[in-house]
Parts: structure tokens; sequence; C-alpha cells
């Protein structure tokens, strides 16, 4: 150092000379103490032997954390420098552990809310075919990281540096230079008590991150909105190269290229986006995927409730079309429904047919609105045939009806009249073409012997003459009471066979006397029977009086008579 | 591996030609405007040295003062080399950064210097006299430059890079 004292002598010339006459007297005071810091740690090595370590460390305990206590005041940052690689790891370790039970909690309670961003996100996956996660990493990691630089943090020369690829060369060394030079800056002039620095600065939309690390800084400049998450990257990275980087200007030497190449490993942009992308993926994609399973479990659900709903409705509609198509007496022309409110049908319906509204209504679900919309016609159909036949025919119960292709079978047992009269009014039913009574029997029942009465006395009935002396003077009363008996038997017996009983009263009589004469006298007997039958309890609409014809076959004193015989025009009429 | 890097800071007291020497050396012009440098302003310029080899100066223009304060001391830390700025027409200048040389080399291990007394092109009305630069010779490389003409700054800052040879 001559050259400096010189410089000095240059300066201060008498000053110094004085300073250097107090210096020597300092020296030679002290030059009996100055053996003992040399001979300090024989002494302590010695007193740790034996018993003594136990005595050694009890006198030194006191002190040692007096001077502990002292340095942490007074040189704060070089023990917060030292302990830099142990203790970030650590707090933000235990920061972590707390905050993910939180951030736990917090994602249930944000996943069921499905955000708006998280089923577009889906979609989009789905849509791309690209995995979930990195969907979501396209949307929240949108920015980039443009360089890297590790920063000396005494000469803000850079260490290392890492930029993405394409973008211009930048004098690395004046930015870090310059970014040093404000960090210095704010913390000298800016912050109150020296410990803060500038974190990040931002002109437009660059951004400058600056972590600082007791040894080096990492600078990151950035583009776009970066997440949290790489500050902590990137601060884990600081931390792994400062247990690397003992002395950061002699590590970066040639001698130890490992050590250069641990640094940069650290520094590789490509690394730290992996690792970004695999922190967000296992955030992001593994609790979040049942969301979605929850969303298509919920649609199939939807969409398989919807279809069961549409599938019951088209099968009841089936099976009503169905139903109606085979309805008797019944022609569809139109069906038309909406689902789950009303069904029309429009048609045609035979007056004997079955109305179908409550058939259907049994098969509808509630509330559905049945509108019928049905014109009357004749059917041909064979169901409605045999009901118009059964009303029209009022067969007994014994009788069986069935029509097939038009054609009306008759079958069992019935009354002989009801017979005649069924086989004569069957082929007059509208829609029977052919009557088949071949089956059909002919009872012989309580009033056969009752309608062979009324045939033998019918029969019999002309003949039974009530004869006349003259005029109307009877030849003998009692032919007149028998001939109102036989007519009073013959009401009788119409009453029970059902068979309505009209008589027309004849008066006869021989030839002598004018024509007129005779006609009138054969009309006054005529009259004169009526009276006598209706004076017997005959209802006047049932008798009719004509005078007979003159019989010449008849000797003439039984042609002075009056007859009665049934009136056939009369029962036509009826 | 990065290239071999050195931080190299300007010292002296305002108005001398810091800034306009690191402008003459890094990007080779002048400008006779005179605005005074707030804080610092870094700069940088590849060298090649006398055996082939490279090394980066990266430059720290301080404001100028003449004495180091907080704010400059921070500065200086971990610069390898200083360059000491005078202004040839004022003597006083010259006094100011042999002390800042003096302050600094408290702050810093073993800085390599170089002292430059500026504005050679006006030495007609230099105060500066030559015996007293003579003087400074025996302990420190002294430059006489100008950075209006050029004349001799790239000498000084080759002299310093050769001084920090790795
Ligand atoms: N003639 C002449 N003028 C010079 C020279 N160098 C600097 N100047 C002028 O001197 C003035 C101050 O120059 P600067 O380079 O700004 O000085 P500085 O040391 O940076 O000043 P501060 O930043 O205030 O500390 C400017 O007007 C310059 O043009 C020189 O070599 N010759
Ligand atoms: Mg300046």
């Amino acid at each position: 150092m001559d050259e400096h004292e010189r410089l000095k002598q240059l300066l201060l010339g008498e000053e110094l000379a004085e300073l250097q006459a107090q210096q020597r007297r300092v020296a030679a005071l002290e030059t009996g103490a100055a053996a003992l810091p040399a001979q300090l740690p024989e002494l302590l090595q010695q007193g740790q032997r034996g018993e003594g370590r136990a005595r050694l460390a009890q006198a030194l305990a006191v002190p040692v954390a007096d001077a502990l206590g002292t340095a942490v005041q007074q040189q704060r940052q070089s023990i917060v420098d030292a302990l830099f690689p142990v203790i970030g790891p650590a707090i933000r370790k235990a920061i972590a552990e707390s905050l993910r039970d939180f951030t736990d909690t917090f994602n249930r309670a944000l996943e069921s809310s499905f955000t708006l961003h998280g089923l577009r996100w889906r979609l989009e996956s789905w849509r791309t075919g690209l995995p979930y996660a990195e969907v979501v990493l396209r949307h929240t990691l949108r920015f980039r990281l443009d360089h890297l630089f590790l920063i000396e943090r005494d000469s803000g020369l850079v260490l290392m540096r890492e930029s993405a690829a394409d973008l211009a060369e930048l004098d690395a060394d004046a930015i870090a230079g310059m970014l040093t030079a404000i960090g210095d800056f704010v913390r000298d002039s800016v912050s109150a008590d020296g410990d803060s620095t500038l974190d990040s600065a931002s002109v437009g939309e660059h951004l400058v991150w600056v972590l600082q690390g007791p040894r080096a800084n990492l600078a990151a400049f950035l583009r776009g909105v970066p997440p949290p998450v790489l500050r902590n990257e990137l601060r884990r990275r600081l931390e792994l190269i400062h247990a690397e980087l003992e002395d950061p200007q002699l590590a970066l030497q040639a001698d130890a290229p490992q050590v250069a190449a641990a640094v940069q490993r650290n520094l590789r942009l490509d690394h730290i986006e992996a690792s970004l992308r695999a922190e967000a993926v296992q955030q992001r994609a593994s609790p979040r995927r049942w969301p979605l399973l929850l969303v298509l479990l919920a649609a199939w659900a939807a969409l398989a409730w919807w279809g069961w709903g549409e599938w019951q409705w088209r099968a009841r509609m089936g099976e009503a079309e169905r139903l109606l198509q085979a309805w008797p007496g019944l022609h569809v022309d139109g069906i038309a429904h909406e689902r789950g409110k009303r069904l029309r049908v429009r048609g045609l319906i035979d007056a004997d047919a079955q109305p179908p509204r409550a058939a259907l209504e049994a098969l509808l679900p509630d509330g559905v609105a049945l509108e019928l919309d049905l014109r009357g016609y004749v059917s041909g159909d064979d169901a409605v045939v045999l009901q118009r036949a059964r009303r029209q025919l009022q067969p007994p119960p014994t009788v069986r009806l069935k029509v097939q292709s038009g054609q009306l079978q008759l079958h069992g047992d019935a009354p002989a009249d009801w017979v005649g009269q069924a086989v004569r009014q069957a082929g007059w039913i509208a829609g029977v073409q052919r009557v088949d009574a071949a089956g059909l029997r002919a009872q012989d029942d309580a009033q056969a012997p009752l309608r062979a009465e009324w045939d033998q006395l019918l029969a019999a009935l002309p003949q039974q003459r009530v004869h006349f002396v003259r005029d109307l003077e009877l030849r003998d009363a009692e032919e007149l009471r028998a001939l109102l008996a036989t007519a009073a038997r013959l009401r009788e017996l119409g009453t029970a066979l059902h068979r309505p009983l009209h008589l027309l009263c004849r008066g006869h009589n021989d030839e002598p006397g004018s024509n007129a004469t005779n006609l009138d006298l054969r009309a006054r007997r005529a009259r004169w029977l009526c009276e006598e039958l209706a004076r017997a309890g005959f209802a006047a609409d049932t008798l009719r009086a004509a005078p007979g014809a003159p019989d010449p076959n008849l000797p003439t004193i039984d042609a002075r008579a009056a007859t009665l015989r049934p009136d056939t025009a009369a029962a036509e009429e009826e | 591996m990065t290239e071999i890097a050195r931080k190299v800071c300007m010292l002296g007291d305002f108005g001398v030609g810091k800034t306009s020497l690191v402008a003459r050396y890094v990007r080779n012009t002048f400008s006779d405007k005179y605005l005074t440098t707030v804080g610092v302003k870094v700069d940088s310029r590849q060298l090649q040295l006398a055996d082939g080899a490279g090394l980066k100066l990266v430059i720290w223009d301080i404001a100028g003062k003449s004495v180091i304060d907080g704010a400059n001391q921070s500065y200086l830390r971990g610069a390898s080399g200083l360059i000491l700025v005078a202004d040839g027409t004022r003597e006083a200048s010259l006094r100011a950064a042999l002390g800042l040389l003096m302050q600094a080399r408290e702050l810093l291990p073993d800085p390599a210097c170089v002292l430059l007394v500026n504005k050679l092109d006006l030495i007609e009305r230099w105060e500066v006299a030559p015996a007293t630069l003579a003087e400074i010779r025996r302990s420190l490389p002294v430059f006489e430059t100008s950075a209006l003409s050029g004349d001799g700054v790239e000498a000084a800052f080759a002299a310093l890079g050769e001084a920090l040879r790795p």
C-alpha cells in the first residue's frame, strides 16, 4: 500500500504524522493483549475437555445468548441472509399446509356452484379434445415469461440469464444494473426502515418482478397476468439456487461447471412453466372431475326422464289408437295429441256402438283432456250389427245371437211365435246380409196347447151358427150363449198368446124376399151379433159387422143365422 | 456460462464529464448540453483485452458529488473498478476525486482505479499543474482525456480493463 500512503501524505500531511504517532502509542499498549486472540481458540478447546465442557457451556450460555440477541438487533441482515435458504422453505411449507385446508373447503364450495367459467372451460375441453387441466391453464396462465436474470445482489451484475426465444437482444447487464440501482435507491430513500425492497415494477404490459435473495436476486420480465403461484415457484427456485451458490461470482467461473449447470437448470423457462402446469393440474384436474360427471349425470337423468315420459306417452297413444281402430261401430278419421295435455279424436260413430270415452279415460293419465268429435253413421261392424239385432229382435235369454261377416246366426230355444217373428224380421236389420236360423228351435212350451186350442177354435168359429126362426128371433138361445162363450175363450187365449183378436160379425138368410130386404136383414143380423158381443164385454174397435153372402147350399131354415169369424183385414191393418 | 463482467463506477464531482465520457466510450457520442445525472445510469460495453480475452464493463455513472453519502455508498457495492474523474479546469474537482477515492477504498476491498483528468481540449484553461499530476501518477494511473474529442478515453478504459483481468 505504498502509493496509498503517499497519496495520503500528499493530501493530509501533518495530520497523518500526528495520527501515526498516536497509532504507535496505541500499538505499544496493545502488544500485551495482542497475544490473547491468537491463543483463544486453543484455550477454548482445552477448556472443553472432560468436565470442562459443561462448565464452558454454562459459562458461555448467557454471553452467547446475549451476543445472538445483539447480532439480531444490529446485524439482522446477515443472520437473515444466513438463515434464508432454511427459513424460506420452512415458512412456506407451514403456510401452504394451513392454506391447503382452507383452499380445499373453498374449492369444494366453489365446485358445488358451477361457475360459468368452469362450465365454459369444460365445454371447450370437450370440444377441442384437450384435457380440462390444459384448457384451464390456457386461460389462467395468460402470461409470458420473457427473461429471467439472476443478478448478483451487490454488484448488480448478471450472473446467469434465460430468455425466451424470438426476442430482441437487450443489454442485460445495463438493465440488471439499473434494476439494482433502482432497488438500492428505493430501499435507501423510500422505505423508512430500509427493509422494504423493490418487488415489482410495471411499464405498460411489461412487468418486472424482483425476488430478493441474500446473495443474488432474481428478476423476471413478464407480460400478461401471471398467477401468484409463479412468484412462489420463482422464490422456490431462487432458494434452490442459493443452496448451490456459496460465492456467486466464484461459482460461475469456469472452475465450477456443475454448479453453473445446476443454477441454469433452475432458471429454465420451460421447467418453470412445467412446474406451474403440474401444480395447476394437481390443484384443478383431480378434484374437479366430479362436477362434470354430476352435470353429465343430471343431463342424462333429465334426458332419460324426458325420454321415458315421451316413450310412455307414445305407448299410451299407440294403445289408444289401437283401441279406437278396433272399437266396433267407430270410424276414426284422425287422432291428434299434445303430450300430457289433450287427446282429440275425430270420426264417426254408430248409434248402437259403445261410447269409447270411458275406455279412453281409463287409458289416459290424469289431467289429460279428452275431446271426442264424433258424428253418427250406420256401421257395418259385426259387433254393432249384433248390438242392433239384439235391440230389434229382443231375444229371450235362451237365444244366442252372433254376427260374422254380415251373417246373423240365431241359436237356441225360443217360443215358437218369437221364432217366427224373428226369422221374418231378421233380414231387415241394417247390416245383416244373410240370416242363419238353422240353430233356432221352436220351444214346446206351456203355451202350445193354448195355441192349438186357439187355432182349433178359430178354425171352427165360422161353423158355429146362431140360428133365427125369423127376423131376429132366436131359434135356440143356447146357441148364442155357446158362441159368446167361444168368443170369450178366444179372447182369453189371444191375451195369453199375445195375439190380437178381431172379429167379423156376419148375417145370413135364405132367398125369399126381395134382394134389398135380404141384404138389410143380413146386415141387421150382423149388427145384432156385434151388439151382443159388445154387450158381453168386447171392445167395439175389435168388432166389425158385415152382411154375409147368400149361401145356396144350405137348407133354408139353417140359412137364417149369424156367424163370427176372425177379421183378417183388421188384423192385417194392425 | 456467461461472459466475464465487471462492475465499474464513475466517481467525481458534478459537471466533470462522467456522463460525457461514458457516452463517448459506449456510444461514441458527445453533447455539449449539460444534463446533470440524477441517481445513477448504468451502461455496458464489451472490451477486448490485450491477450484477446473478452471482458464486459458494466459502467455505473453515478451522480456527481464531492463526498460519498448513503445513496452513493450502496451504488458502489460490488464494484471491482473505479473511474475517478476530475475536470482539469477545476483544481477542486481533482481534490474531490482523490477524496472520493479515499472514501471508496474504505468501502471496497481492493478496487482497481484509474484517474481521468477530463476536458483536455480546454488545456489552456487548466488549473491542475502538471507537477501535481506527476505526483499522483506515482500511486495511480492518470489519463488526460477529452470526452469532446475522444482523446485518451479508449486508453483509460482499456487500462482499467487490463487491471480487472480475471
Ligand atoms: N469542452 C469539453 N466539455 C466537456 C467535456 N466533457 C464534458 N463536457 C461538458 O461538461 C458538461 C458536464 O458534463 P457531464 O458529462 O454531464 O458531467 P457529469 O460529470 O456527468 O455531471 P453530473 O452528472 O452532474 O455529475 C457538459 O456541458 C459537457 O458538454 C470535455 O471533454 N470537453
Ligand atoms: Mg452525469
